[in-house]
């Protein structure tokens, strides 16, 4: 028997891709099967569930409308200036708690009860302070990451094998030169992966942070098909979300491999 | 009374601190789950005098005795319960730059590579980096890697990450370098040629080594002085001199001399109630 179906066995690659690809390619298949048949006459009706065919029509028709393919660059550079404060204040933030016990008593939790509540609850908030343009955008997408970036920032850190810090500690290192010197290159991959998980959830948040007061952007795009009951955009637009946060997540894991695999 | 002239030399000489000087150092750990303490080194003192050559002390005992701990007390790592630690005159007050210790757990970082690892220990002492470089190189060439200064950790065996940190250690010219069981993760073979590659560097280098192992055969091959340890909590119960005159080969294990030195060491070991290889 393969070792792919024995319990912590290995798969090499091809396998494992070609089995991820096999079960999409199931899925295309069925649900090409049970939408079969003019838009009447069919076993599910397509505003539930459109086929595969009349997503492919809704892209068109969004590109002729010209939504496509600019809300996806908007949306996506919201997605870039989030991350890219997000990781402005909550990896060097992370750093220090991590480093300094004092700081991790007194902000942890802040953190922990910030991190549950969900930013649609700051919606308000955030449009008296910052207004309806771009930034409410990125704050709303900021204020979403912001907590979970600080804190797998501060694990990461905490993380580095005591091994490493001991031996800094032993030649005599100052605080610096152990903070720059081993927490922080033997922290990165894992920062790596909080960004890689920030990115994600920020897919997750680009839908709510434009439906409410957008006037672009996919998130915009998918809630004006919503209010329109055209189910083929709205899918159309979920899976592009889908695709690009799944392409992006793959880029960033390349690098990962690439530059930081220790 | 008259002093002659080669009298006041030798009161100078004497008026060198010791390198290493412990004074009824008492260590307690609290284990167990009430936390009660438990005594790791038990009133231990001992000099290690300023020799102009250098010397590679050898700290025997079985394992778990508190030797270890003695050394980390030395570093700095840890401070004593009672008694006093001096190390090059100077009280010991916590760890710098005076003495490094290379340990038995592979502590290469993953993230330089064998070159940037070595040069770590000089860029903590400031060194500039063409200076770090050539140490570095220079260093990593004794240890016998000097053809793998861009391999990472991951792409080098135990052994090699070992030689790595000893170069590391080495490399800063300490007076002091500690050694901690280094070579107790790898297997017999490795082992002897990791002793082996010690005891020529250490000819060249001849600053003071100290060195713990539970190992006998290893402790008479390379020291000039072995300090035998009781069972827990340590206590010093023999101070050795070892005659074998250097360069030590690795064929000295057969010697008769040197098996009749390591049987007598056996039993005072076992004499303690406490077995050793």
């Amino acid at each position: 028997m393969h070792q792919a179906f024995t319990v912590r066995g290995k798969i090499e690659p091809r396998l494992d891709a070609m089995l991820g690809l096999g079960a999409i390619a199931l899925v295309l298949i069925v649900w090409v099967c049970i939408t079969l048949g003019p838009p009447d006459h069919r076993m599910i009706p397509p505003v539930f569930l459109p086929a595969p065919r009349d997503i492919l029509d809704g892209v068109q028709d969004l590109v002729k409308a010209g939504q496509l393919p600019g809300s996806i660059w908007i949306s996506v550079w919201r997605i870039v200036q989030g991350l890219f404060f997000t990781i402005l204040v909550g990896v060097p933030l992370g750093i220090l708690m991590g480093s300094y016990p004092f700081l991790d008593s007194a902000l942890r939790k802040f953190l922990d009860g910030g991190k549950s509540v969900p930013p649609t609850a700051f919606v308000g908030l955030i449009i008296l302070w910052f207004g309806i343009e771009e930034r409410s955008k990125v704050v709303f997408l900021f204020l979403g990451a912001i907590f979970y970036m600080t804190l797998m920032t501060k694990n990461a850190i905490q993380n580095v094998r005591d091994d490493y810090v001991n031996v800094a500690v032993d030649l005599g290192a100052s605080n610096w030169q152990i903070i720059q010197g081993v927490l922080l290159p033997g922290a990165l991959p894992q920062i790596w992966d909080a960004i890689i998980v920030c990115n994600g959830l920020m897919w997750t948040y680009i839908v709510l942070a434009e439906w409410v007061n957008a006037q672009s952007g996919l998130g915009y795009m998918i809630s004006i098909a919503s209010r329109l009951s055209r189910s083929d955009e709205v899918y159309a637009g979920i899976i592009l979300i889908a695709l690009i946060s799944a392409l992006t997540d793959w880029m960033l894991r390349a690098v990962r491999k690439r530059f930081f695999n220790w | 009374m008259t002093q002659s002239a080669t009298d006041v030399q030798v009161s100078s000489a004497e008026a060198r601190p010791p390198v290493i000087e412990l004074q009824g150092v008492c260590k307690a750990f609290p284990t167990g789950r009430n936390g009660t303490p438990q005594l790791a080194v038990d009133n231990v003192s001992l000099t290690i005098p300023d020799a102009a050559e250098g010397e590679f002390v050898v700290l025997l005992g079985p394992s778990g005795c508190g030797k270890s701990t003695i050394l980390q007390m030395v570093s700095g790592m840890l401070a004593p319960d009672k008694g006093e630690i001096r190390a090059l005159g100077k009280t010991v007050h916590g760890p710098d730059a005076q003495s490094a210790t290379v340990p038995q757990a592979y502590t290469c970082f993953p993230w330089l590579t064998a070159l940037g690892n070595v040069e770590f220990g000089l860029s903590v002492l400031g060194k500039p980096a063409g200076e770090r470089r050539k140490i570095a190189q220079e260093y990593l060439k004794k240890v016998g890697l000097g053809d793998r200064e861009d391999a990472y950790p991951r792409e080098l065996s135990g052994g090699m990450q070992q030689r790595v940190a000893i170069a590391r250690t080495l490399a800063m010219r300490l007076s002091i370098v500690l050694m901690d069981e280094p070579f107790g993760a790898l297997d017999a073979q490795t082992r002897a040629e990791m002793q082996m590659m010690l005891t020529s560097l250490w000819t060249e280098e001849k600053n003071l080594i100290v060195f713990v192992t539970h190992d006998i055969s290893e402790a008479v091959l390379l020291a000039d002085r072995i300090l035998v340890f009781s069972a827990r909590p340590a206590k010093i119960i023999q101070d050795v001199r070892v005659p074998f005159p250097r360069p030590r080969a690795q064929t000295l294990v057969y010697d008769s001399q040197f098996v009749q030195l390591s049987q007598a060491l056996l039993n005072l070991l076992k004499s303690e109630g406490h077995d050793a290889r």
